[in-house]
This record gives structure tokens, sequence and C-alpha cells, in this order.
């Protein structure tokens, strides 16, 4: 069968943030025999849910390749836990099946309809860095399909430079089929949430740091529209209670946030007056709280319940997020700095939060050791001039940005704080020479 | 049963059996395809999952084997038929292996594993026989000429079957169906809503042991029908069928 035989669609596609958009025809190939007959010739790009807000799975004159109908459990074995998914499962559904049987993945994003190809494209990071690494550690073996390669059977054993390639590599070495992921044992289905004020946020590398031993998730929030120190909070999360199935099972929103509604309330209405509101009003509700005991699944997803209204408050216009590793004993420089920037150039931000890092870092992943700290600002205004003060900010300190997280990133700021980029490149073009897999990310960043 | 499991309604209609219990047998033409939800149905629902990969034709001896294997645990309770395909370029000049293809996998490998089962359903006196036409079968049509042509003999053949059962105690629902987000439809501008497979897939089986019957699913078809049919060729013509 000929390329153009498998059914199409030209979709203008957007990235989460609403930075990037683009024309694009994507494929649904429902069947195995896609693989076999797989379109000859043209540029293509691995799409999963479409929650990356760099605009990793299309754009570049590619065809974006769903994975929506590549969602199934292929093997599960109760003893080990071990299981093999296609990689177009999302995180709910995952979760649904391993929280039944006694198991779960430490690692995931707070979204639940992201899937597991998009995390181990993107090498997402979860609750606590620090004890269960990133995306990949769970992973054990990988398919991959290349159209020069075939199918091809990846893990640290086999063909280890493209498996590591593959992990983090931003769908740029071709499509993944499926994986074995490792689950943890369930200690329970209940996460105990508590948390302590900060008064400071240049003081928060050293508690982020010691929490981060001690509890299954850290993060922080701070309050960046209260003056110099924003003040903020430490959570920490415990899992207990009962391991047997619970709410953690139940069915997915009819509606989830998606790329294509994120944007549906047009008129933004996040500023600095509704942001310095929220943030002040959630502080204060924050400030009063005692422990509270949340489900496993709201502790691993907090944005399905929380994130609606957040990320459509935007508007059509969208949002800017900059997430950067800071090395913690350059963090209280880097907040004095950003302190300086916004007295001098005020700015929304709705939402600034951390975790602790600590890994090594490889390739263009996003890891090391340090401070993972995360601002969101509403995209116009002096948001671009924001962005480039952070970029220098990044290349002056040795920081380490996020580029899944930032639909603009230049590529000299990733060449500056990415050691590994020139070297990731040359494996990436031994492996696909002829540049099949492409999108809008690869094309900026000169992949 | 179910024939023609691999994709689509299919598929939605195995994950919709398999959710409410149900033990399968499933068929279509890739093994790959098969394997994958097989495993995935007994592992999300625990239920006894076969497979036979066989692609439905008008070829003989395929039917035989097929039905074969999914009586060897006895008679199916229920044998649904969600198989079908067409192409883009069957506009009345199809050559005649192809047009023979479109036949195969509409109509007569539908009648040859029905003819299969029959027997056995028959001596046992229960079971279900479910088969699924298209609104494109409604009239005759510029596009899809053979797949149309085939979709409305499997209609009538229902109606016998419906014949057959009414004696024999077994159940023979058809259903007429609209558009569906399945690759058939994927990426075409189409005129009126598209139901979800899954949507579909439980309405259907709901359905089972409830009698026998012609629907159309969803069913706003049925009125859609019946305009197509009362409409004087001199206009339908007009319209791009």
């Amino acid at each position: 069968m000929a390329a153009q035989e498998w059914p199409s669609l030209e979709l203008e596609l957007t990235s989460f943030d609403g930075g990037v958009r683009r024309e694009a025809r994507v494929l649904r190939p429902d069947r195995y025999r896609f693989w076999d007959r797989f379109p000859a010739g043209a540029p293509f790009i691995a799409r999963g849910g479409g929650y990356s807000y760099a605009a990793a799975s299309f754009g570049g004159g590619a065809a974006s390749i769903e994975h929506a109908a590549f969602d199934r459990i292929l093997d599960f074995d109760s003893a080990s836990g071990e299981v093999r998914v296609e990689a177009g499962i999302t995180l709910a559904a995952l979760h649904r099946f391993l929280a039944r049987r006694g198991w779960y993945l430490p690692t995931q994003p707070g979204y639940p309809a992201i899937t597991v190809g998009g995390c181990i494209a993107a090498e997402c990071h979860g609750k606590n860095h620090a004890k269960d690494g990133c995306f990949s550690r769970q992973v054990k073996t990988l398919e991959l399909f290349h159209p020069a390669h075939g199918l091809m059977e990846l893990s640290r054993e086999r063909e280890p430079d493209v498996f590591e390639l593959t992990c983090g590599g931003f769908g740029l070495t071709g499509c993944i089929v499926s994986a074995v992921l490792q689950p943890r044992r369930l200690p329970g289905n209940e996460v105990t949430l508590r948390s302590e004020p900060l008064d400071d946020v240049r003081g928060l590398g050293p508690a982020l740091r010691a929490a981060a031993r001690e509890a299954d998730f850290v993060y922080s929030w701070h309050d960046f529209n209260a003056g110099d120190r924003a003040p903020g909070l430490i959570v920490r999360g415990v899992i207990g209670g009962e391991p047997a199935p619970d709410q953690d099972s139940r069915s997915p929103p009819t509606r989830w946030l998606r790329w294509d509604n994120r944007s549906a309330w047009r008129v933004p209405a996040w500023n600095r007056a509704s942001a310095t509101l929220a943030t002040a009003l959630y502080r204060r509700a924050v400030a009063r709280s005692r422990p509270v005991k949340t489900s496993l699944y709201d502790s691993l997803f907090p944005l399905q319940s929380r994130g609606g209204p957040y990320f459509r408050l935007f508007g059509a216009a969208g949002f800017c997020e900059f997430q950067a590793i800071v090395p913690e004993a350059s963090f209280p420089g880097f907040c004095d700095a950003v302190f300086a920037y916004l007295r001098a150039h005020p700015l929304a931000i709705t939402l600034a939060s951390a975790k602790w890092f600590e890994d090594e870092s490889r390739d263009l992943r996003f890891s090391g050791t340090g401070v993972c700290f995360a601002l969101d600002f509403p995209r116009g205004g002096g948001a671009d001039a924001f962005q480039a003060f952070l970029d220098g900010l990044c290349a002056e300190q040795r920081l380490r940005p996020s580029i899944i997280k930032d639909s603009r990133l230049p590529r000299a700021v990733v060449e500056k704080t990415y050691p590994a980029f020139g070297s990731f490149a040359q494996r990436l073009a031994a492996f696909d020479p002829e540049r099949r897999c492409r999108s809008e990310l690869s094309e900026r960043l000169g992949l | 049963m179910v024939v023609g499991a691999s994709a689509g309604l299919g598929r939605a209609l195995a994950q919709a059996l398999a959710s409410r219990g149900h033990d399968l047998f499933l068929v279509a033409s890739d093994e790959r395809d098969l394997r994958a939800l097989s495993s995935h149905l007994r592992q999300v629902y625990g239920v006894q999952v076969e497979h036979m990969a066989r692609a439905i034709s008008a070829a003989p001896g395929w039917a035989h084997e097929v039905g074969a294997a999914a009586q060897r645990g006895g008679v199916p309770d229920h044998v649904l038929f969600p198989v079908g395909g067409s192409r883009d370029d069957d506009a009345g000049g199809l050559a005649d292996t192809d047009a023979l293809d479109i036949l195969g996998v509409n109509l007569v490998g539908v009648m040859h594993l029905a003819a299969e089962l029959l027997p056995a359903m028959t001596r046992a006196g229960r079971g279900s026989l479910v088969g699924f036409g298209s609104i494109a079968g409604a009239r005759g049509r510029s596009r899809n000429v053979a797949y149309s042509a085939a979709k409305s003999a499997l209609r009538t053949y229902f109606e016998s079957l419906r014949h057959l059962g009414a004696a024999h105690g077994i159940e023979v629902q058809f259903y007429v169906l609209g558009y569906m987000a399945t690759q058939q439809s994927y990426g075409k501008r189409l005129p009126l809503p598209v139901a979800s497979p899954d949507a579909v897939a439980r309405a259907i089986v709901d359905a089972l042991g409830h009698g026998s019957r012609v629907r159309h699913l969803p069913a706003f078809w049925g009125p859609v029908e019946w305009l197509l049919r009362a409409m004087p060729f001199a206009i339908f013509r007009k319209i791009k069928s």
C-alpha cells in the first residue's frame, strides 16, 4: 500500500502552552500492518497525548503519527509487576490496571492523559526525582520503529546507545511502539500531605533536599507576587493506607483537558491583579491547612482536578513556563536576580514551584542535581523580555533549562547549558542520517 | 465470537463483551493485532480469549477451519460479524478480483462462516447472530459501488437468517451503521455526526439476548435512510452520493 493510502487529516496543531501553531498532516493508525507499510520518504514524528509545552510532536514539515489506538496491555507478571504496554496507553489507564493489582509507577508527570511513549520520549520526571529518578529508570526495554532500521528491541544491554538516545530523545529516533516497565509495589492508595511554611524562597534548597530524602512526594509552592521573599510552603507526601483498590480506580473524566481545548476560553483572565489575588488567597488557604489525606491517584495526577481552570484562564494566547535546574549554591542568587528583574518589570507570576533533583545529567535529558524551579506567566506583555532575561541567567549561571517545557528555547541556550548537545546531535545524525524524524523542536534546535 | 475484531467497531465490541465477563473467540486477518487485543482483554478483564488469524473472504476452506476452532468449546453464545472493507477507487470499474475481494469480506465470507456455525446453533436451539450493514447500502451509489451492493445484500441475507432463526430459537440482529470514528471515516469531511465505536458497541452488547431486530445506530440514521429511500432518483443523483 502506498503512503497516501493511510487516511490522514490536515490539522492545525498547537503546543500545549499555545506558543507554536502549525498545520500538520496527522495519521492515526490502528493496525500493526501500518509499520510494515510505513509511509515512504516523507518526514514523520510520533505524537502521544499532545501535552508537551514545546512542539515536539509536530512541525518541521513532518507527518504526526498518533498512537492513540496502540494503548493496550500486552503482558503482565503479577509476581514481579513487570508490565509490557503499547506506547499509546495513558498513565491513567495504566495506573488503574496496576493499582488494582497492587503496583504503581513512582515516576509519573502530573496529567493522567499523557502517554507512556510521550513520557519516555520527553524523559518526564515525577514527584521525587531524588528518590525515583526520571521516567526511563522504570523502562526495562522498548520497541522502536524507524523505517531505515525496522522494528528494534532496545534495552540497556541491547543497542544501548539507541536506547539512551530514545529515552529523552523527543521522538527523534522513531516511533516507540511498546515498552516493558518495572513498577513498584503499592504501599497504599492514600497519600498524607503535610505542608510547612517557608518564609523566604532563598532558603528553599537545603529544606527541599532534606525533605526529598524522607518523603515519597516533595514539592514547594511560592507566592512570587508577594514581594522579595516569595513566601510559600513545602509539601511532603507519604504513601500509606490500604493497598487495596479504591478511588484510584475511578473512571477518567469524560472530557480531558487537552491541547485543543486548553484555549477554549479565548480571553485571558490571568493578569497582575488576578494572579496577585489568586496566589494570596491560595497562600492563606494553605497556611491554615492541617495534614490532609488524599488518594494516590489525585497526588500523582493533581492537574486532572486542578489543571483545567488554571490553564484555561490563560486564554488563546497561552502561557510561558520557565523550568530549570538551579544548583543549590546558586539558588539564592538566582532568586535575587529574578526579584530584581520583576521589581523593574512587574509581571503576573501565576505559579512558582520547585522540586529537588538529584541525578547525573545525560544527553538532552532534563536531569541533574539542584532545585528544579518553575515559573508560569501569561504569554504576551513583557513575557518575551523576561524569557530572554532567564535565558541569559541560564547561560551565565549554568542552569539547565527544560527543553520540553519551553516552546521557544533558543538553540544557543541549549548548546550552552547541555554539555552533551554536540554528541547527542552527532549520534542522532548517525542513526537517522536522512532526518526522517523531525519536529518544530528539532528544527529549532538544529537536531 | 467476534469476526473482524482487530480494529474499529470489532475491537470495541470485543472490549465491551470482555468487560461484561464474556469469554471470547476473535477472528481477524492480522495475527499481531489479534495477539495484542487478546492479551489486553485477558489481562484487564480476566476473561478467556482465543483468536485465529484468517482473512475473511469468498475463498473456500478458511470458514470451516475457523468454525471448527470456534466450536471446540461448544456452541458460541453470540456471533458478531463487524467485518467489512471498502476502497476509495470502488467507483464501478473495479477489476474482477478487487470486486470479489469486496464482496468476499462484506458478504460472502460472512455467509461462509454463518453456514459453518448454523447447524450447531439450530441443533442447540440458542445463540445470536449479529450482522452489520451500512447506511451506504440504502441505495445504489456513484461511489463505493461494490461495497454498497454487498452491504445491501447482507441485509437481505440477515433477513433470511431471521426466518431460520425464528424457526430454531436463534436470535438474529442486524444493525445499519452510520458514520463511525474509524479509519474508514478518518480525515473525511462528513455531513452528519460521527459516532464513537465504543458507544455503538455498548448499545449492541446491551441488546444481546433481547430478541431479533433490525436497528439503525445511532438511531437518527433510521429517518435519514427513510428520506434517502423516498427521494426520487433525479434528486438523489444530484446529492453527492
